[in-house]
């Protein structure tokens, strides 16, 4: 596995659930480099590279862990931002669901999410949902088309 | 009396005075016979006081009696007030008796609005049943002025009789004169001659006005064919009418069937029909009336045929005394010719008057000539008479025959008629029998209407109850989701902190410390599943069932693969035998089947060989399915304790689980509208049997 990722966008409100994750991706050192936004305003602030993250110099993530329930801006709407703007819609999102049977997967794979875990998040799942990425990648280069 | 009586008292009382200065002895003695009188008066006068005091005394006792009796009256008094007060409290009840007849005059009132909206409606048919009488008014006003006119010409053939009556009364008079007088016999015959002429020329004139008559009959009778034609006619379009009825009945039978459209159909119909039984009994009325004037009209044709054959045979008694006076005539004429043979007779006797004899008796045979001749023209037209009564008597006998044919005519006439009045009577009764059918249709109306009231109503309701129902469900679906994030995020960090721990710091930790975080971490397992298993419980309630074909072998064969893990190691025959196809929620049944078989599978494991018997059949109108294992079993007497949510007759150390998978199927069963219920025996197995209907 290639594991000279570079940063991982974390966007979760959770304090706690940010430090299961990262405590989990620690596991395999994955933690190199890993950003936290608190909501969705801040992390499309993040991939502006303005507001709190000015000075970032550190370029696209290389992947994003994206939390759906949100204040402000929720997952679904990042989503969208992301895949409709040109800059950042190649980028891989895994969303970060706390239950499997979420109603919202289906909109979020239809908006072009790549794959889901379930909270908490360890990291196996993690794995997995990053074989699916490198799958995704090594077919195609451009955005998926739905899936249901 | 007693005031003398009185006074002679006084006087005597005041006498006594004179009594010291009366001193002769005569005068004593009068004085003593004066004081004995005094005496006897005064005895009278006590005698008198006695009788009066008795006198009071009565009246006393009369005055006490008529005290006692005004207390009678007092009392009396007494009670005619109280019952002066029943009376009054009779009164009020009277009035509020009063005030509820008001309300219920009220409501008469409403109803008298409603009945004065029905009177202005019959009203509004009345106007037009009046315009209707109207114009069956102006028929008959042109049928009476044309029986006027028929009236009018009978009065003047009728005058025109009596004259001709009168003016034969004064030819038999004139025939009489004629034979009393011979010097002006052939002015007098040629006054019968011209008589006779204008005789016939007036038999002519009746003939021609017969004829008229005759014709008028004919023209009458025309017109009974042609209004009998038109009762046909309308007898015809009422038997029409009464078809259609009978077909609109059955069609308002048919639709009875339906609701409140068909209702409101039969309303409006019910009134039409109403309509056109009064019209038809207006027609029915009308059609009795004419039926009455035309029987007027044939037994006044009755008798004026009556009074022609009368007036025929007067005719013809004026013909025999013309036959008579010609008769007469010419024995009349005989006469002459034998006076005139001794007139020649006479002239041959008296020579010297030859010349004027001669003179005379050519001038008599050439009047004898000319009388001979005229006495020829009397017989021929006595012969055109005796011809002409002959013709008369032919025509008479042929109208006689025609009045036959007429009376003959006239009584089928009337027969048809009062036929037709059986008819129209049975219309009526027909009619009847139909206003009384729609009006116990429309009672059924009314109820129908009602009904549909009473069930739009409680479709209402029931609305409302499921629109109550759909809200509650979506309540629970909000709360289920709340549940399912905002309890699992702190069991989160629990489980996930303390795995955390359990790894990090395990070195810090002694055996206990360890032993207990892993119990705790265990504990947050088993709470995430326990809610796992409540929401996916309370999604079973909720979720719409999909309901179609399963194929039961194909399905068992796929859950019993999921199961290939748990089969490793172990020794178990599975027999599965006919399984007949059911009617249910696939992914559902999917579950009842995942369940049933997990447990067959738990529940046996303390047995050296498993065996597990899967079968189905199908009963009347239902499907059951069983499972047998010959595991553990478990106790009968706890057996309705088996389908609870979190209930388990078994330990948990025994055998693990929280007691939610049998309460899923049965939830999942009794959704479909089955059942579900076991058998067993203790550590000889246990048989589960669910039932599904087949629809």
């Amino acid at each position: 596995m290639n594991t000279d990722l570079k940063t991982i966008l974390i966007v979760d409100d959770s304090p706690k659930d940010v430090e299961l994750t990262i405590a989990a991706l620690s596991e395999k050192n994955l933690a190199n480099v890993v950003v936290v936004a608190e909501d969705g305003v801040e992390a499309i602030d993040f991939l502006n590279k303005r507001g709190k993250f000015a000075g970032y110099r550190n370029g696209n993530p290389a992947v994003i862990l994206l939390d759906i329930k949100m204040p402000r801006m929720n997952g679904i709407e990042v989503l969208k931002y992301i895949r409709t703007d040109p800059k950042f819609k190649f980028i891989p999102v895994i969303m970060v669901t706390s239950s499997g049977e979420e109603k919202d997967l289906v909109e979020c794979y239809k908006l072009g999410a790549n794959s889901y875990v379930v909270k908490p998040v360890d990291i196996v799942q993690f794995i997995e949902a990053i074989k699916v990425l490198r799958q995704y990648w090594t077919v195609i280069n451009q955005l998926p088309p739905s899936i249901i | 009396m007693d005031d003398i009586e009185v006074e002679k008292q006084k006087r005597l009382l005041f006498s006594n005075h004179d009594m010291e200065k009366r001193k002769k002895p005569h005068e004593l003695i009068i004085a003593n016979r004066e004081l004995l009188f005094q005496n006897d008066e005064k005895k009278k006068l006590t005698a008198e006081l006695i009788l009066a005091d008795k006198e009071l005394a009565f009246q006393n006792v009369e005055k006490e009696k008529r005290a006692q009796e005004l207390i009678i009256a007092n009392k009396e008094l007494v009670f005619q007030i109280r019952e002066k007060k029943k009376r009054a409290d009779e009164l009020v009840i009277a009035d509020k008796e009063l005030a509820f007849q008001k309300e219920e005059k009220k409501k008469r009132a409403a109803e008298l609005i409603i009945a004065d909206k029905e009177l202005v409606f019959q009203k509004e048919e009345k106007k037009k049943r009046a315009a209707e009488l109207i114009i069956a008014d102006k028929e008959l006003v042109f049928q009476n002025e044309e029986k006027e006119k028929r009236a009018a010409e009978l009065i003047i053939a009728n005058k025109e009789l009596v004259f001709q009556n009168k003016e034969k009364g004064k030819r038999a008079e004139e025939l009489i004169i004629a034979g009393k007088e011979l010097t002006f016999q052939s002015k007098e015959k040629e006054n019968r001659a011209a008589e006779l002429i204008v005789a016939n020329k007036e038999l002519a004139f009746q003939n021609r006005e017969k004829e008229k008559k005759a014709d008028e009959l004919i023209i009458a009778n025309k017109e009974l064919a042609y209004q009998n034609k038109e009762k046909e006619k309308r007898a015809d379009e009422l038997i029409v009418a009464n078809k259609e009825l009978a077909f609109q009945n059955e069609e308002k039978e048919k639709r009875a069937n339906e609701l409140i459209i068909a209702n409101k159909e039969l309303a409006f119909q019910n009134k039409e029909k109403g309509k056109r039984a009064a019209e038809l009994v207006i027609a029915n009325k009308e059609l009795t009336f004419q039926n009455r004037e035309k029987e007027k009209r044939a037994d006044e044709l009755i008798l004026a045929n009556k009074e022609l054959a009368f007036q025929n045979k007067v005719k013809e008694k004026r013909a025999d005394e013309l036959i008579v006076a010609n008769k007469e005539l010419a024995f009349q004429n005989e006469e002459k010719e034998k006076r005139a043979n001794e007139l020649i007779i006479a002239n041959k006797e008296l020579a010297f008057q030859n010349k004027e004899k001669e003179k005379r008796a050519a001038e008599l045979v050439i009047a004898n000539k000319e009388l001979t001749f005229q006495n020829r023209e009397k017989e021929k037209r006595a012969d055109e008479l005796i011809l002409a009564n002959k013709e008369l008597a032919f025509q008479n006998e042929e109208k006689e025959k025609r009045a036959a044919e007429l009376i003959i005519a006239n009584k089928e006439l009337a027969f048809q008629n009062k036929e037709k009045e059986k008819r129209a009577n049975e219309l009526i009764i027909a009619n009847k029998e139909l206003a009384f059918q729609n009006k116990e249709k429309e009672k059924r109306a009314a109820e129908l209407i009602i009904a549909n009231k009473e069930l739009a109503f409680q479709n209402v309701e029931k609305e409302k109850r499921a629109d109550e129902l759909i809200i509650a469900n979506k309540e629970l679906e909000a709360f289920s989701y709340s549940v399912s994030h905002d309890l699992r995020a702190p069991l989160r960090h629990i489980g996930g902190f303390v795995d955390l721990l359990i790894k990090s710091n395990s070195a810090q930790l002694d055996e206990s410390g360890l032993r207990y975080l892993n119990i705790i971490s265990e504990s947050y397992i088993e709470m995430g599943n326990l809610i796992d298993a409540l929401l996916n419980f309370s999604r079973l309630n909720r979720a719409e069932l999909q309901r179609t074909k399963i194929d039961s072998k194909s399905l068992v064969n796929r859950v019993l693969k999921t199961f290939d893990d748990e089969l490793v190691g172990r020794n178990i025959e599975i027999n599965i035998s006919e399984l007949p196809n059911a009617k249910g929620d696939e992914s559902l049944i999917n579950q009842v089947w995942v369940n049933l078989i997990s447990n067959a599978l738990k529940y046996s494991r303390n047995k050296d060989k498993a065996v597990i018997d899967i079968g189905g059949k199908i009963e009347n109108d239902k499907t059951i399915f069983q499972i047998r294992d010959n595991g553990t079993g478990f106790d009968m007497k706890y057996a309705d304790k088996l389908f609870g949510v979190f209930q388990r007759l078994h330990k948990a150390r025994d055998f693990e689980g929280i007691g939610i998978g049998l309460a899923n199927v049965n939830r999942i069963i009794m959704r479909h509208g089955g059942k579900c219920w076991a058998k067993s025996e203790v550590d000889k197995g246990a048989t589960f049997f669910f039932s599904i209907p087949n629809n």
